[in-house]
C-alpha cells in the first residue's frame, strides 16, 4: 500500500508529535517531523513528502522563508504545503497565497479537522 | 442744602448700577433708569408695587420672590446672587445689596437696593465650566483609549502565545479519544469536557483578538438579510436550541446597503447569542429587518457614532427577546470592554464593545431598550446610501 506521506514542519515538538500520533493512528499516513525550517528542507528533499505542514512563526527561518525555498528547489518544487500559523492575519494570508500555498489553516487545530483538509490537498493531487 | 429732587434725578442719571428704594412696608417707591432698562418695565408699572415683583422665584438662590419681603429691611445684605425677574418673563442674574436707612426721628425706615447685572459673569463662568468638562471628557477619553490600547497590545501577543499550547492540548485529548475509545463512560466524558474547556478557552482568545484588532472594513454592496441569515447558521451550529423559539420577519427587496460582510456577521452573532444568554430555560428570539424614513434625529444610546438626521432613509435590525431583561445598574455598564454578568461559562465581556465598534465604524448606531423581567431589544440603524451611491 502507498502510505500517504505528509512532513510537519513546526519549531514546537509536542505538536508535531502529536499530529503525528494522530495522522498515523491511520495506516495509511506516514509522518515524518522537523522542529525547524532547515531540518525541514533537508528531509523534504530526502522524504519527498505528498504534502508539507508548515508553521509560519518558527526562530531562525520563518515559514515564509521555507516556503520560498520549497517553491525554488526542482525537487521540491510541486510538493503542495498548507501553512498553519496561531496569527489570523490578513498579510500574512496574503503574503502566503503569493507564495503558492495551497491552504492557510489558523491553529489550534482539532485532528479530525486537519487530516480532512490534509486528504482534501491530496486529493486535488490524485493521492487517496 | 440738597434739594429731595436733585438726590431722585442724581441717582436716576448717574448710578449706572440699577437701584431702587422701597419703604417699610416694603412698597417700591423710587426706580432708577438702570433699573427700569434692566427689567424692562416703566416707572409707574413699578413705583407703588411691593418690592417682590422685582424678584424671580429662583430656586438657584437664597434671596427669592418668596421670601424677600420677609428678608430684606432687616439688615444690610451684601452681594448676595439672586436673580431679577424681567417683564418679559426673564430671569436675569444679579448681584444684591440692601441697607435700612432711617429717618431723622427714627420712624421711617427706607430700604436702598442696589444689583448689579452679572449675566455675562455668569455666561463666562458657564463657558468655562463647559469647556472644562469637556477637556476632561477628551482626557477621560484620551486615557481611556491609551489604556484600551495598551490592553489591546497585551491581549494580542498573548494570545498568540496561548494559541500554540492549546493546539498540543487538543490534539493530545484527540489522540487520547481515539485511543480510548468509548472504554469507560466516565473517561469520555472527563474527554468531552477538556475538549469543550479547550475550545472555550480558544473561543476567549480569539474574543480578545477581535478587541485587538483596529482592523479597516472591507465594505461592499450587501443585502442585509443574508448577512443575517449567514450568523443564524452560526448560532445554530454552535447551540441548541431546545426550548428557544426564533422568529424572523426580514424584508422582502431591502435597499442593499455598503458593509463589512464578516465583522456585520459578528455582530449579529453577538447580539443573538446574548438574546439567547438572557433566556435561562424557554423564550423567543424575535429578529425583524426593514427599511424606514426617520420622523427624527437619532443619536446611539452610547451617545457615540453620527447624527442621523431627520427625514434620512435608515435599514433597521431589531432582536428581542423575551428573557431577564437588563437591570438598570447594568444598563450603565453595558458598553464597557471586559463587563460581563455572565459568570464562568458566559463570555469575556468584549462581545458588546466589540459589536459597538463595529457599528460606529459603519457609521451606523445601536441601541438598547430593555424592561427588567420582560425582555430586551436591540436595534442597530445603518445608513442606506443614496441612489448614485449605490450605483
Amino acid at each position: 500500500m502507498n502510505r500517504k506521506k505528509v512532513l510537519i514542519i513546526d519549531d514546537e515538538e509536542s505538536f508535531c508529535k502529536l499530529v503525528k500520533m494522530n495522522l498515523e493512528l491511520d495506516e495509511s499516513f506516514k509522518v515524518e517531523t522537523a522542529t525547524d525550517g532547515k531540518k525541514g528542507l533537508e528531509l523534504a528533499k530526502r522524504f519527498k513528502p505528498d504534502v508539507i505542514i508548515l508553521d509560519i512563526m518558527m526562530p531562525k527561518m520563518s515559514g515564509f522563508e521555507v516556503l520560498e525555498k520549497i517553491k525554488k528547489d526542482p525537487q521540491t518544487i510541486t510538493i503542495p504545503v498548507v501553512m498553519l500559523s496561531a496569527k489570523e492575519d490578513m498579510d500574512f494570508q496574503v503574503k502566503a497565497a503569493q507564495l503558492y500555498d495551497e491552504l492557510y489553516l489558523i491553529k489550534p487545530i482539532d485532528a479530525p479537522t486537519l487530516k480532512a483538509k490534509i486528504e482534501e490537498v491530496l486529493a486535488r493531487r490524485g493521492i487517496k | 442744602m440738597l434739594d429731595v429732587k436733585d438726590i431722585k434725578d442724581s441717582l436716576n442719571k448717574f448710578i449706572i448700577d440699577p437701584l431702587m428704594v422701597v419703604d417699610g412696608q416694603k412698597n417700591i417707591c423710587m426706580v432708577n433708569e438702570a433699573l427700569r432698562y434692566l427689567v424692562g418695565y416703566k416707572e409707574e408699572d413699578l413705583v407703588g408695587k411691593k418690592v417682590e415683583v422685582i424678584f424671580a422665584d429662583s430656586e438657584k438662590s437664597i434671596l427669592k420672590r418668596s421670601n424677600v419681603e420677609k428678608l430684606i429691611g432687616t439688615g444690610t445684605i451684601l452681594n448676595i446672587e439672586s436673580y431679577y425677574q424681567t417683564k418679559d418673563g426673564r430671569e436675569v442674574p444679579v448681584l444684591f445689596s440692601s441697607s435700612v436707612m432711617h429717618g431723622q426721628d427714627g420712624s421711617d425706615a427706607w430700604i436702598v437696593c442696589t444689583a448689579r447685572d452679572i449675566s455675562e459673569r455668569k455666561k463666562v463662568e458657564e463657558e468655562l465650566r463647559t469647556a472644562y468638562e469637556q477637556i476632561k471628557e477628551a482626557q477621560d477619553q484620551l486615557v481611556q483609549a491609551e489604556k484600551l490600547n495598551a490592553i489591546g497590545l497585551l491581549a494580542s501577543g498573548v494570545a498568540h502565545e496561548v494559541k500554540n499550547p492549546l493546539g498540543i492540548i487538543i490534539q493530545g485529548i484527540n489522540y487520547l479519544q481515539a485511543k480510548f475509545p468509548g472504554r469507560k463512560e466516565d473517561i469520555s466524558n472527563t474527554f468531552s469536557m477538556m475538549m469543550e474547556s479547550a475550545k472555550r478557552a480558544n473561543s476567549i482568545v480569539n474574543t480578545l483578538l477581535d478587541f485587538a484588532k483596529a482592523k479597516k472594513l472591507e465594505v461592499k454592496l450587501e443585502d442585509i438579510n443574508n448577512i443575517l441569515d449567514g450568523a443564524l447558521e452560526l448560532v445554530k451550529a454552535n447551540i441548541k436550541f431546545e426550548n428557544i423559539n426564533i422568529e424572523t420577519d426580514k424584508k422582502k427587496n431591502i435597499p442593499h446597503i455598503f458593509v463589512d460582510k464578516n465583522r456585520l456577521e459578528q455582530v449579529f452573532v453577538n447580539l443573538i447569542m446574548n438574546a439567547v444568554q438572557a433566556m435561562s430555560e424557554k423564550g423567543k428570539i424575535f429578529i425583524r429587518s426593514y427599511d424606514k424614513v426617520l420622523s427624527e434625529p437619532k443619536q446611539g444610546i452610547s451617545g457615540r457614532g453620527d447624527y442621523f438626521k431627520s427625514g434620512e432613509k435608515v435599514l433597521v435590525v431589531e432582536i428581542t427577546d423575551t428573557g431577564e431583561g437588563i437591570p438598570p445598574e447594568v444598563f450603565k455598564k453595558l458598553f464597557n470592554p471586559f463587563f460581563t454578568t455572565k459568570g464562568l461559562h458566559g463570555g469575556s465581556g468584549i462581545g458588546l464593545y466589540v459589536s459597538r465598534n463595529i457599528i460606529d465604524m459603519h457609521k451606523g448606531l445601536i441601541e438598547i431598550q430593555s424592561t427588567e423581567g420582560k425582555g430586551t431589544k436591540v436595534s442597530i440603524f445603518l445608513r442606506v446610501p443614496k441612489r448614485e451611491e449605490a450605483e
